[in-house]
């Protein structure tokens, strides 16, 4: 799966990059390029920036607690959120702002974002989970791997 | 032919700078175009240039010399796009524009000062500027009295520089090896250096009948352009194609017979498209196919008749596949169209069939409709992975009228 986004800088709000620290995140390519906040998620606190219900919001990427009752994963599967499986959850749909994604080292562009779900938890915090789906040939030569995120308006 | 200023504009990484022209985002950035469906680096920017990173090299080799660069995936239908807005530009400043390449062309640079008013080298740079400003893509020139001095001009003054030189220019022509030239290749740079001709000046004052004896009749031509006299003249006009191909790689090597089939009858398919745009028809259907960048095998067969139809080189293309050799896994596959003639000057006959059927001329017309290979034959369903990415719809030998690749 897509291990790390990056999104411009420009594109968080300043409050969400004071309120998250992500100054600590900001990475940049060469020194003409903008500056891109870093979304991994080997990070410890794994985050993903979300466009949801009209604006944009930093949120917890996927869940490690078996405490919570949300889902202990990363992300979704397409076809079996299609099939109804996490509809106990209630997940809502949302979308995951992104310049370039990381799959096995190749970091590749991401035309206009990426689908994901929100779930949230007992507490009403909420969690954003990538969906994957299986991926188009090009996008295996390119990185080696069978799955690829579900980009939305295109697939690359 | 007649003028006596040839301008070279040539554009700087000219894919990725397509690519940053939609996608902010990628400005500075180091970045590659993948081509190969993901496999290999097609261009690369500046950027990626400095971490070593070659055109033609495996994206699992580019990722480790540069682990922060990024990829994205070649859109030639795009590129045409940007290519023919740069054409489109330089005619309105120029009597005639040669469409050399997608990213390259020749022009008639004698009005370039009355055009904008300015001493030459200052109008070359409001040109650069102005092709900046409209298109987006940064690009270098060259000025000089001939096209090959002119392509040197451009060459050395990248990226995103101006050069105008005169005939008279021996410190610059000094600075260039002859490998340099468009039109020398190892071989004959070798042929060269064994004469002690090392630069483009020593080629230069080279007696022109030992040049003529060594390179032929290109060679002089050359030797010609390099002493400032223009016997290549800018060509608004593609020729007439000698042959026409279509093909490339089969997505990675592949024995597997159905795959290679599906693969030369979308190559057919293809091609027939192709002739159908040039208003000709074959002569003579020609196989090559590949193994580890070696030809493995090259059948010809003769038509007995001109055509364009699929049945026939249909006909003429599987009996040739199924004598290729079996033993090594084929990587890549052309099918080569020759004996072109003009389809208005086709010699009507009695005894052969149509050129083409109305079931080609039938699909034709629903392509042209509703888009490329909406309607292809059913033999090419085992290229799924194919049908399933538009981009794959639409390759560099498509865009016509460029001089070449």
């Amino acid at each position: 799966m897509c291990t790390g986004i990056t999104v411009g800088r420009h594109a968080v709000p300043e409050k969400l990059i004071k309120k998250y620290n992500l100054e600590e995140r900001l990475i940049q390519r060469s020194e003409q390029a903008e500056k891109e906040i870093l979304f991994m998620q080997r990070h410890r606190f794994p985050l993903l920036p979300v466009f949801y219900q009209g604006e944009v919001h930093i949120m917890s990427w996927g869940n490690r607690d078996r405490e919570k009752n949300v889902p202990v994963a990363w992300w979704g599967e397409l076809s079996t959120l299609q099939s109804g499986a996490w509809s106990h959850f209630s997940p809502e749909p949302a979308e995951i702002l992104g310049s370039f994604g990381l799959e096995r080292g190749v970091w590749f562009q991401i035309p206009q974002g990426i689908k994901g779900i929100v779930i949230h938890d007992q507490r009403q915090r909420p969690y954003i989970y990538m969906l994957l789906q299986p991926a188009s040939h090009y996008y295996e030569v390119m990185t080696g791997y069978q799955r690829e995120p579900v980009f939305i308006g295109e697939q690359i | 032919m007649g003028t006596s200023l040839i301008g070279h504009i040539d554009s700087d990484c000219f894919y990725v700078s397509c690519e940053r022209i939609r996608s902010y985002g990628l400005r500075g950035v180091p970045c590659g175009v993948l081509g190969n469906q993901g496999a290999c680096v097609i261009a690369k920017s500046y950027e990626l240039k400095a971490y070593g990173v070659k055109v033609g090299q495996p994206i699992w080799q580019a990722k480790k010399l540069c682990p922060h660069a990024v990829y994205v995936k070649r859109d030639f239908r795009w590129y045409e796009t940007i290519s023919r807005q740069l054409l489109n530009l330089l005619k309105t400043l120029s009597p005639s524009v040669e469409y050399y390449s997608v990213d390259e062309m020749f022009f008639d640079a004698s009005e370039l000062e009355r055009y904008f008013d300015l001493p030459l080298f200052d109008a070359a740079q409001m040109l650069q500027t102005l092709v900046q400003d409209e298109i987006g893509i940064p690009v270098s020139i060259g000025i000089a009295p001939s096209r090959t001095i002119a392509k040197l001009g451009s060459d050395s003054a990248k990226p995103f520089g101006v050069r105008v030189l005169d005939s008279d220019c021996e410190v610059f022509l000094h600075s260039q090896s002859v490998g340099e030239l468009c039109g020398i290749g190892s071989k004959s740079e070798r042929k060269l250096k064994e004469h002690n001709i090392r630069t483009c000046w020593d080629y230069r004052k080279a007696d022109r009948l030992m040049i003529r004896d060594l390179l032929t009749i290109k060679g002089e031509a050359l030797w010609w352009e390099l002493r400032g006299e223009a016997v290549n003249p800018i060509q608004t006009q593609r020729p007439p194609h000698k042959a026409i191909a279509r093909g490339g790689s089969c997505g990675g090597k592949t024995k597997d017979q159905d795959r290679i089939r599906a693969w030369a009858v979308r190559n057919i398919e293809r091609l027939i498209e192709a002739l159908d745009h040039h208003q000709v028809y074959a002569g003579q259907i020609s196989l090559q196919i590949d193994a580890n960048k070696t030809a493995l095998w090259l059948g010809r067969t003769p038509l007995a008749a001109p055509s364009a139809s699929f049945r026939t080189f249909y006909d003429a293309v599987m009996p040739m596949l199924e004598a290729a050799p079996r033993t090594h896994p084929i990587s890549h596959m052309h099918i080569i169209a020759e004996e072109l003639t003009w389809r208005d000057k086709v010699q009507k006959s009695l005894f052969f069939e149509e050129p083409q059927s109305p079931l080609d001329k039938l699909k034709r017309e629903i392509n042209q409709k509703l888009g490329r290979f909406a309607v292809r034959s059913a033999e090419t369903l085992p290229l799924q992975e194919i049908y399933h990415d538009a981009t794959h719809n639409y390759d560099i030998c498509d865009i016509s009228g460029k001089m070449c690749f």
